[in-house]
């Protein structure tokens, strides 16, 4: 088992506001990382310094251990192989579900020219192949944003899957699911385990994180409370009482 | 010639004043102590058929107009002006007679006698009017009670200099308490300076020049410079380079200054425009391209209250620049409140397409003040309190009016700053900028908020149109031209920072006024263009970015 | 992809006047012929046309709202109107006023440069574009979007406007550029240059209509509309989106160069008015109007306020802003997709009059 993400002695800040402190993650290839924690408590803030989207005040975000994040931009770390499901399911509304995933799914990383020009038909096998993954394969011609909540959260599940990536991160993937998507949901994620990906699942469901989570970090105010499997949190008498017990 | 008639008229006038002086003197019988005048001689002189002998007489006179006492020098006058006015009478042993309106005296004793019945009355030649009129100003500059009148006198005197003592300036000035004339003499005494043969006279006198920096005397000194005869002397030659240098130096301070002032009065308006324009755009994300017309607004409204005041309470019209400013803050205000109410909330959400509404608001609101009012300038009434100004410095002038748009602009900054800071609505519209949703959940009327700010922000560029009304044209397009440099202001200022949009907009009116003199206004919008695109390249948030998520 | 239907209607329509403007033109029809200053004028119209479906590429293909396209339109125009200078000056041997004026005995050399045709395309093809990429690269790239990159755009035409005012930019300033003698051989301001010009306008619209509907259906195309609807979104998907961008404002440019380079010769003048900051908020009213994001809207819309502008600034001077005004009101508040949007409120409405009604949804933005 190889790190896939590390991420030391990590700072963020907005203004006065310390969103997280001297904080310490990392996960590995083959597993599931488990990242829960109250309101506040810098999870999302996690996912966004890692994907680009904020940047840190102080320390470092190695990716393979060797590939230092910080000078590269969000699309580059998403070349690189960072792929993020965002909380609010974020979908091309105006765009067909099949489009929405001819988009995300990339042929040529290296050339943007190359990649516009693809031709459609050399993308057709994959996409068909994940619309029947995510089970949306009837509705491949509909806008997006005409889909359901979970259809939505499938669909971009979807896309971030088609990216191929190395790390996926999931920031409450089963937010407003009912419990039969949501146990669909957990069974994607026991599919998507492969040995060269790492898969890190911000989450408040407590039950679906200990399904699909081999160990979990629990967050508070910015610092990293506690680091173990699921059953040892629970049993944990700090994340009771920052977390589990309220 | 009209002008030259007057000019005379008054010169006469002034004579008769003095020649009433010297009838009190001489009723009052006076003073006949230490004669520096022989005053028999110099009659005598006067009554000479000789022309060269009335001239030596009358230099004579010039020459110890600077030296004599108070009751010599009226004395004097008494007989220079009487000879002018053909009043001296010249017996045939050279006895003089002063004929004065109340009868004829002993023109040396000014005892009552009367003239011989063979007495002529001589008149000045020419050459001799002209000395006349010397001996008149320069005793006068010593006897006449009146500062007008030795103003008067010390500037005939700096016209007609040749012949008139040296020391006749420095002696006046000595005793002079007026500090016009005071100046006027020390002015000539400069000028009289540059040309007297005396090399230390020259030196003093450059200084002197040197202490008083307008552009004026920049020219002057350098057009010495360019003479020969100044050149010639290594002395003078340093003393002028380094006067110059010192002129120099203070207008150039002077011109940074106005530069500063002129930035200022221009940050000023443009503070006032943007200000409305950031505040709505930090909390609705929308530009109001009718920013500008709101600004027109203001002035036309201020307008319509000189008018108003004008015909109802005529005593009150040089205050209208106040009496406005309730008004024109109310009614622009509700005119940014109907145009909210009924536009731009509908298109919440839809920044770009309100973006065209605000223009077509923009366009209504020109074309219905172009049919109402008329296309043309509007003819504003400057109170006497915003005409003229001050100098300071150099060529540097406070005028009050730009001083009035600059006090505004603080008022208004202030005022702002303290309905943000202090009030209610303030910590709401704060709220509301900095998240939306969250205010919203905690039970804050996001709608009455962006309505109230929408109708702040309109009624402060309305005050804007106040406050320049005595500085820019007003007619129904003036607005237009504001909306792109207040852009600008809110671009580098930053959202949600009103102290950001005061110094970008400061920022932005120096830029404008200090590049315009050196490359052209058209320049000045290149360069301010080009720095803005810069200056978003390495802080896209503008100079002071609002905190928080976004 | 949608309007399918209008966007072939549209292109019937087009090539109907491209078949009409010569046999009206000419009279080669008994009994009817257009008079030249209705070929003109539809001429003129074209090219508007033309404009706003620049505009429309970017703003609806993009939501990039571009208010200062007469930047672009004004550039294509100059460089034509020296090339028509040029060639003026090889046929009369005169100079043109405004050279005499500012005391200069002939052209600058660098002129020659628009002596040949082929040359002043070429440059009409690739200047604008290069001026939009340089403009473009700095404000994609620090993320300028939005209102902002709509009032910058504006504040650089405005500045353009500031600095062709001035007459030693040296393009004729205020009086602008005229005097044009012959256009493509054919004698300026004649029937056969006017219909010339008229018919290759239609033909420019035709051809970016067509162009553009298929650049639009194609991936590049699916991925301006992503750009419109969540742009950090595509960048997390992997897409440098500056890039993309870039590139359909360039091509946006080039296509209002265009514009400008078929407007200029049909009007016989040309002056920094075009670049007023007016005339480029107005291409974007016209595509509000029309409806965004298919380009027959912007087409429509182009055509129907210029026709109206046409008609009112003749017949009632004074109304046509109040119009103006309104109508952009009227379309901005009720219609938020322009005049396109009837066609489906119209359908919404029989629906909602049968018995079993649908819920109602409202558009999207």
């Amino acid at each position: 088992m190889s790190t896939a993400i590390a991420v030391e002695a990590l700072t963020v800040g907005f203004g006065d506001f310390i969103a997280i402190r001297d904080l310490s993650f990392h996960a590995d290839y083959g597993t599931v990382r488990g990242v829960i924690g109250p309101n506040g408590a810098g999870k999302t803030t996690l996912l966004d310094v890692l994907t680009g989207k904020s940047r840190p005040r102080r320390g470092r975000v190695l990716l393979d251990g060797t590939i230092d994040l910080a000078p590269l931009d969000e699309v580059a770390r998403a070349l690189a192989g960072i792929g993020r499901k965002f909380q609010k399911p974020s979908v091309f509304e105006a765009l067909s579900v099949w489009d929405n995933l001819d988009l995300a799914l990339r042929l040529h990383r290296r050339s943007l020219l190359r990649e516009v020009f693809a031709p459609a038909a050399a993308k057709a096998a994959p996409i068909a192949a994940l619309l029947e993954t995510i089970g949306l394969t009837a509705l491949r011609d509909q806008a997006a944003g005409t889909l359901s909540h979970g259809q939505k959260q499938w669909l971009e599940i979807g896309m971030v899957l088609v990216q191929e990536p190395k790390l996926l991160l999931l920031d409450e993937p089963v937010a407003g699911m009912s419990e039969e998507e949501t146990a669909h949901t957990a069974a994607l994620l026991h599919r998507l385990r492969a040995p060269g990906r790492s898969i890190v699942v911000v989450e408040h469901d407590m039950d679906f994180v200990e399904q699909v989570a081999d160990a979990v970090s629990v967050l508070h105010e910015g610092r990293t409370l506690f680091e173990g499997s699921m059953a040892e949190a629970r049993g944990n008498a700090q994340v009771i009482e920052v977390y589990i017990g309220r | 010639m009209i002008g030259g008639a007057a000019a005379s008229l008054r010169i006469c006038r002034l004579g008769l004043v003095i020649w009433g002086a010297l009838m009190c003197l001489v009723l009052s019988g006076g003073r006949a102590d230490a004669a520096a005048y022989d005053r028999a001689r110099l009659i005598g002189q006067l009554c000479s058929a000789e022309a060269s002998d009335v001239l030596h007489g009358l230099n004579g006179m010039l020459a110890e107009a600077p030296g004599g006492s108070l009751a010599d020098g009226r004395w004097a006058l008494g007989v220079a002006q009487a000879f002018s006015a053909k009043a001296l009478r010249c017996g045939p042993d050279g006895h003089g007679f002063l004929a004065l309106p109340s009868g004829e005296v002993d023109a040396v004793s000014l005892a009552p006698a009367a003239a011989p019945a063979d007495s002529r009355a001589p008149l000045p030649s020419l050459r001799a009017r002209r000395v006349l009129e010397q001996v008149d100003a320069a005793l006068r500059v010593f006897v006449a009670a009146k500062a007008a009148d030795r103003l008067d006198a010390v500037r005939t005197l700096a016209r007609h200099s040749e012949g008139v003592p040296a020391n006749l300036a420095q002696t006046a000035l000595a005793g002079e308490h007026d500090p016009e004339v005071a100046r006027a003499l020390r002015a000539w005494l400069v000028e009289a300076g540059l040309h007297a043969p005396d090399v230390a006279a020259r030196l003093a006198a450059i200084a002197a020049l040197g202490g008083d920096a307008r552009a004026q005397t920049a020219n002057q000194l350098m057009s010495l410079r360019a003479d020969p005869a100044y050149a010639a002397d290594p002395r003078v030659a340093a003393a002028l380079d380094a006067a110059i240098a010192h002129v120099r130096f203070w207008l150039r301070i002077g011109d940074a200054l106005s530069l500063l002032y002129n930035g200022l009065s221009a940050g000023s308006v443009l503070f006032m425009s943007a200000a409305g324009l950031a505040i709505i755009f930090g909390l609705m994300g929308v530009i109001n391209l009718a920013q500008g017309e709101f600004i027109m607004i203001g002035a036309y409204v201020t307008f319509s209250v000189q008018q108003t005041l004008g015909a109802f309470a005529p005593s009150w019209i040089a205050w209208y620049p106040l009496v406005a400013v309730p008004v024109v803050f109310l009614l622009t205000g509700a005119v940014g409140v109907v145009v909210e109410v009924a536009v731009i909330r509908h298109l919440y959400r839809r920044p770009l397409m309100t973006l065209l509404a605000t223009w077509a608001i923009s366009l209504l609101l020109i074309n219905l003040v172009r049919v109402t009012f008329g296309t043309q300038n509007l003819q504003f009434r400057t109170p006497p309190y915003l005409t003229g100004g001050v100098r300071v410095v150099g060529d540097f002038l406070v005028t009050w009016n730009h001083l009035f748009a600059i006090g505004f602009a603080l008022l208004a900054f202030a005022a702002t700053q303290a309905l943000l800071r202090l009030t209610d609505l303030g910590l709401f519209i704060r709220a509301v900028t900095q998240n939306r949703a969250m205010a919203g959940c905690v039970g804050v009327s996001t709608r009455r908020i962006d309505m109230a700010a929408f109708g702040f922000g309109a009624g402060l560029a309305g005050l804007g149109g106040l406050a320049l009304s005595p500085i820019y044209n007003v007619n129904p397009t003036m607005g237009t031209g504001f909306i792109i440099d207040s852009f600008m202001v809110v671009v580098l200022g930053g959202v949600g920072s009103l102290f950001g949009t005061a110094l970008a907009a400061l920022g932005i009116g120096l830029v404008n006024v200090g590049i315009e003199p050196f490359y052209g206004a058209v320049a000045a919008k290149v360069i301010a263009l080009l720095m803005i695109i810069l200056l978003i390249q390495w802080r896209p948030e503008g100079l002071i970015p609002a905190l928080g998520r976004r | 992809m949608k309007g399918e239907g209008s966007t072939w209607l549209a292109a019937g329509l087009l090539s109907l006047l491209l078949v009409l403007l010569p046999l009206l033109g000419f009279g080669l029809l008994p009994g009817l012929a257009l008079p030249i200053y209705a070929v003109n004028l539809a001429g003129q119209v074209m090219c508007f046309a033309l404009l706003a479906m620049a505009v429309d590429l970017m703003w609806g293909g993009a939501g990039v709202l571009s208010l200062g396209h007469g930047l672009f339109f004004a550039f294509g125009g100059y460089l034509c109107a020296m090339h028509l200078l040029r060639s003026a000056y090889a046929a009369t041997h005169k100079l043109p006023d405004f050279l005499l004026f500012m005391g200069h005995g002939g052209f600058p050399s660098w002129w020659r440069l628009a002596d040949s045709a082929p040359l002043t395309l070429l440059a009409v093809l690739v200047l604008p574009a290069l001026l939009a990429f340089a403009f473009g690269y700095v404000s994609f790239r620090s993320r300028v979007n939005g209102v902002y990159f709509s009032i910058i755009t504006q504040a650089l035409t405005y500045t353009a406007m500031l600095l062709m005012f001035r007459n030693d930019t040296g393009f004729g300033g205020n009086n602008g550029m005229t005097g044009f003698h012959a256009i493509a051989g054919l004698p300026a301001g004649g029937l056969a240059a006017a219909v010339l010009l008229a018919s290759l306008s239609t033909a420019a619209v035709l051809a970016a209509l067509l162009g553009g509907r298929a650049l639009l259906a194609s991936r590049f195309g699916r991925l301006l509309r992503a750009i419109r609807d969540d742009e950090p979104r595509l960048r997390f998907l992997g897409y440098d989106t500056l890039w993309l961008k870039l590139a359909a404002w360039c091509a946006s440019a080039t296509l209002a160069a265009i514009a400008g380079m078929l407007y200029v010769p049909q009007v016989g003048i040309i002056n920094p008015s075009l670049l007023d900051p007016t005339l480029s908020l107005e291409i974007a009213v016209w595509v509000a109007i029309g409806g965004r994001g298919g380009l027959t809207g912007a087409i429509l819309g182009a055509v129907l306020v210029n026709v109206l502008k046409f008609w009112l600034s003749a017949a009632a001077p004074t109304l046509w802003p109040f119009v103006l005004a309104l109508l952009v009101l009227l379309v901005v508040l009720a219609l938020p997709n322009g005049l396109l949007d009837l066609r489906n409120r119209s359908r919404a409405w029989l629906l909602e009059l049968a018995p079993a009604s649908l819920p109602r949804r409202r558009p999207a933005r």
